[in-house]
């Protein structure tokens, strides 16, 4: 009875659906609209609180349901969901995806429907990123852009100029305490962005293509190598999670960062931000990005027309003004901040200093081809890899290189090898059936016909939920490869996508290939290993304390890795990291060795972090394969005399691979197809050297064409697929596991 | 002999365990920033990040945090259940029965995990959609049962063939059907492997966020993983709120595993096999 009332419990979130969501507004007749957005702290806290306001008052017609969804899902969300009619009314972003989404059809244009004089009530330079091709699409609630933070109980005053920032710099800076005068993350373009535009650089040309080789863009990045290597201000390898990290410990006394760190900072500290300083080389000032923050409002929704209204009252008067003040967010609308004193509000004044130096990201989707191959040109300069001219050079040609491929191709790319292929792959495929039931017809005797109908009844569940959940998507996957996809359409290609990854990669596709091939190898030893010596261990009869090892020992697996993968990324720092400081106690010279910067050293970060997450699992497998082994084995191969090597060689090992081998032979393709660890620790750095297979298929469909080069992906994933199943075939042949296995 | 063991394991246990203790750390110090350094021992301690996880709730005042703990265990739960239930139907045939098809059944529950995730969530969207299972937890179990069954099927087909046969051939002259056989001989000796399996399909759900978050639209029907992802913003992360998170998250899964162990290493065929 226990029992049933338990599960009785836990099936009860499942009768929820979706409709039966209460309504707020439902008896009183009033509309209710969802608002989709990423806001967390106060500011969620502030539109939380205007929601409230607005569903109180009855005199609204409609309630306002806002929802709050991960950062890095809500575009995809947004682009997925819309497009079916499964998106929300409104959703707030910032302005540089709308290139993408008004070509998409997602957003509704708003030229003409938002009165000029309320327009001009906003900062021209919050305006203006939201018109695409000559049409407004947003309103704008406020503005991001990075600004000096500083710390007032290090640096009484602010720097003015580069000059000073230095000199202030090098009188803080010891990096034997490990402490720095500036800290920002300096591999990346985002941060990069204020040297680059204050010593006049740009990213696209006055034709308005991609142009990064250019003169200034290379004294901007010689500038940043400077900054680290002669003045040495600034700490190596930074990411965001260490610019937070040293700023409030007083590690740091300044950090080129926004106001997103503010909340999270603790408010003991005595933060100052100021605009950024003028490149004493230039005499014109930093330029950061800048984010045009704004409320959009679906082309899919049923109501529009009361959408627009509550997309006008999150831009209006009181939402600012609760949005600054209590949000803590610089707003767009002027008139709000005479709501706050500069003696109250220092802070979030001192963004709004920087921003009329500010360089509104390009809305253009061509933009998405830019960030990666720009943050790759930072880490080999700042590495001492390459120049920066060079390095400028190369990132040129791979832009170019992209963008010719993310483009729809002119001829319909190679028709009769796509028809050839596919007459051909018919032809073997019915070759092939046509043997099999030839065989099948042959053995028929020897099978039961009873006992085949009943096997297939014990499958059925299994298939029939996999046919609809894995095989269906498998298949549209594979069938997306033959299109590209350019703002949700999607144009017949034949084999081009295939013709583009493969040819003028410079043998770059194999090289990732040896790459993860040499990762999967060594991973699956590593944890196979690992797992199983653990687990014999652990399996000694009359060990002590076996439970509680046990249980710490599957901890890496329990905790999102997610939070542990950037642990060990921080742990192999060059100069605050754990790893180079144990090293060092045992007698090595590692302190300030960058293990990011060269290949087999970041392969190696990669490989540690990975097997550390992985061994748990393998040790649970063993642990679990180790019981199918009957003791009284052990017992008479003891009365024969057999030793513990033999035992271990001659039984243990032997009756363990049927348990073991469906796990190394999935661990292989999990790992070869690993995510995470690589994308998280080395980020593929140096160079995308330590790129696999899989990361370069997620760059090709999120960090490269614009729309997301989704066919050009689902080819590269297809050929992973290939490269797979070719393996498997191939060690089928050799070694004969998986017929083993199969048998 | 022992004392070398407990050493090793202790030394083992602890560069384990290092890289968590920041985890730990972090959740206990007020601030949200990132820690970096040597020692994880927090210099002030304070239970403020769980308080706040622990203690979200919505606009019209419901406890989200209940609902989404609720969400995520009933939905690990039930895909360790169906994952197990569809995966050990299958595994028996495939193990104990010799059928024409059996081994493409087996070559293709392994393709399928060849092919890289990311691009079978723009299809598998529209499927959901279709079958109007969006925003609802049976969706997601769905998803997640069938994502766990083929590593399931191997692995329970593999226990299985370890089992001797003439245990069945037994029962059988008993009288017995191929359901009692299953049921009554077959799952009480492949405990460890049904064991392995049940963790493996409870985790495939627990830790999962990025088809949680794509799926599911209402705060009430999120998972703990998809809250966990909210604390990471576009250019910085609550670290303190992440990692308190992040331990909360953990402790069922030892706990589950605690309660797995018996199961898992109880040396249950021994007895059995003599027969």
């Amino acid at each position: 009875m226990r029992r049933l009332i338990l599960a009785a419990l836990l099936l009860l979130p499942f009768t929820a659906r979706a409709d039966e969501v209460p309504d707020a507004g439902a008896s009183s007749g009033r509309t209710r609209l969802v608002l989709w957005h990423a806001y967390r702290g106060t500011e969620r806290e502030a539109l939380e609180n205007l929601a409230k306001r607005l569903n109180d008052d009855a005199t609204v017609p409609y309630t306002l349901d806002p929802l709050a969804i991960p950062y890095d899902a809500l575009v995809d969300k947004i682009t997925a969901a819309v497009p079916r009619n499964r998106g929300p009314d409104l959703f707030i972003f910032a302005h540089d995806t709308i290139g993408d989404w008004a070509e998409a059809g997602i957003l509704r244009p708003m030229e003409g429907e938002v009165d000029p004089t309320t327009l001009r009530g906003f900062f021209p330079e919050t305006v203006t990123p939201l018109i695409y091709r000559g049409k407004l699409y947003g309103i704008p609630l406020a503005f991001k852009s990075a600004a000096l933070v500083y710390r007032k109980d290090l640096l009484p005053t602010p720097p003015r100029t580069t000059d000073e920032m230095i000199a202030a710099g090098r009188k803080i800076t010891n990096i034997d305490e490990g402490k720095y005068g500036l800290v920002y993350e300096n591999g990346l373009l985002y941060f990069h962005a204020p040297w680059l535009f204050g010593f006049g650089g740009s990213l696209f040309g006055d034709d308005g293509r991609p142009k990064l080789d250019s003169k200034e863009n290379a004294e901007s990045v010689k500038f940043a190598a400077r900054l680290l290597q002669q003045e040495k201000i600034v700490p190596q390898e930074v990411n965001g999670a260490l610019v937070t990290a040293l700023f409030s410990e007083g590690k740091a006394a300044m950090a080129i960062t926004g106001p997103w760190v503010l909340g999270d900072l603790d408010p003991k500290i005595p933060v100052g931000v100021a605009p950024l300083p003028i490149i004493s080389e230039s005499g014109k000032p930093a330029r950061p990005f800048l984010s045009s923050e704004a409320v959009f409002v679906s082309a899919k929704g049923k109501n529009q027309e009361l959408a627009m209204m509550a997309a006008a009252f999150l831009a209006g008067e009181a939402s600012a003004r609760e949005r600054l003040l209590v949000g803590k967010q610089p707003v767009a609308l002027k008139s709000a901040w005479d709501g706050l004193s500069r003696t109250d509000g220092e802070v979030l004044w001192a963004f709004r200093d920087q921003l009329p130096n500010t360089y509104a990201t390009p809305n253009t989707p061509a933009m998405k081809s830019l960030w990666s191959p720009m943050d790759n040109v930072l880490g080999l300069v700042l590495h001492g890899s390459t120049t920066a001219e060079e390095a400028l050079k190369e990132a040129q040609g791979k832009v170019e290189g992209v963008l010719a491929k993310v483009d729809v191709p002119k001829e319909e790319g190679p028709f009769h090898g796509f028809t050839l292929l596919m007459v051909g792959l018919a032809l073997a495929s019915g070759v092939w059936t046509n043997r099999k039931l030839q065989m099948t017809r042959a053995l028929s005797s020897t099978f039961d016909s009873r006992i085949t109908r009943l096997a297939y009844v014990y499958m059925s569940p299994a298939l029939v939920a996999m046919a609809v959940l894995t095989f269906c998507p498998f298949l549209v996957g594979i069938g997306m490869g033959f299109f590209r996809h350019t703002y949700g359409r999607w144009d017949f290609v034949g084999l081009a996508n295939y013709r583009d990854l493969l040819s003028g990669t410079d043998g770059r596709f194999l090289y990732t290939l040896g790459m993860t091939v040499f990762w999967t190898v060594l991973n699956v030893s590593l944890h196979v290993g690992i797992g199983l010596a653990l687990a014999l261990v652990l399996n000694i009869k009359g060990l002590k304390l076996k439970g509680f090892y046990r249980v710490l020992l599957i901890i890496p697996w329990a905790v999102p890795s997610y939070i542990t993968a950037l642990i060990w990324k921080g742990m192999f720092h060059p100069d605050l990291g754990a790893v180079n400081e144990v090293l060092a106690q045992f007698g090595l010279n590692t302190r300030g060795m960058s293990w990011m910067g060269e290949v087999t050293t970041a392969f190696l970060a990669n490989l540690v972090t990975n097997t550390w997450l992985g061994f748990p699992f393998m040790m649970v497998v063993c642990l679990g394969a180790l019981q199918s082994i009957p003791s009284d084995l052990y017992e008479a191969a003891r009365l024969d005399g057999a030793s513990r090597a033999q035992q271990f060689r001659l039984i243990t090992l032997p009756l363990l691979k049927p348990a073991l081998l469906p796990a190394v032979l999935l661990g292989s393709v999990w790992t070869f197809n690993q995510f995470n660890v690589v994308y998280l620790v080395s980020g593929g750095n140096p160079d995308g050297r330590t790129d696999l297979l899989v990361t370069e298929a997620f760059r090709w469909a999120f960090e490269r064409g614009p729309g997301g080069a989704f066919g050009l992906s689902a080819a590269y994933s297809t050929l992973i697929f290939l490269i797979l199943l070719g393996y498997s075939l191939f060690t089928n042949r050799v070694t004969g596991s998986l017929e083993k296995a199969l048998e | 002999m022992n004392v070398l063991v407990h050493v090793a394991l202790v030394l083992i246990s602890f560069a384990t365990i290092y890289p968590v203790l920041w985890v730990i750390r972090m959740a206990l110090t007020p601030s949200q920033a990132f820690a970096v350094g040597l020692s994880p021992i927090p210099q002030q301690v304070s239970d403020e990040n769980f308080r706040k996880v622990v203690g979200n709730s919505s606009l019209d005042g419901t406890w989200v945090f209940g609902h989404q703990l609720f969400n995520s265990i009933s939905v690990s739960l039930a895909t360790a259940v169906l994952g197990v239930l569809l995966a050990t139907l299958a595994a028996y045939a495939l193990s104990r029965f010799r059928f024409p098809g059996r081994r493409l059944t087996l070559s293709a529950m392994l393709l399928t995990q060849m092919f890289p995730g990311t691009l079978m969530m723009v299809p598998l969207y529209a499927i959901l959609d279709r079958l109007n299972l969006l925003d609802q937890l049976v969706g997601l179990v769905l998803v997640y049962a069938t994502t766990s069954v083929p590593f399931s099927t191997w692995m329970l087909k593999g226990f299985f063939d370890t089992l001797p046969k003439d245990l069945e051939e037994a029962a059988m002259l008993d009288g017995a059907n191929r359901a009692q056989i299953l049921s009554k001989v077959i799952l009480p000796l492949a405990r460890p492997g049904i064991a392995v399996t049940a963790l493996f399909s409870f985790m495939t759900a627990w830790n999962e966020y990025i088809l949680a978050a794509k799926f599911m639209s209402r705060e009430t029907s999120y998972t703990l993983p998809v809250v966990l992802a909210q604390y990471v913003g576009a250019k910085s992360t609550a670290w303190g709120l992440f990692a308190a998170g992040a331990i909360l998250v953990s402790i069922p899964v030892m706990a589950l595993f605690f309660a797995l162990q018996k199961q898992l290493v109880g040396g249950l065929t021994a007895g059995a096999v003599k027969g």
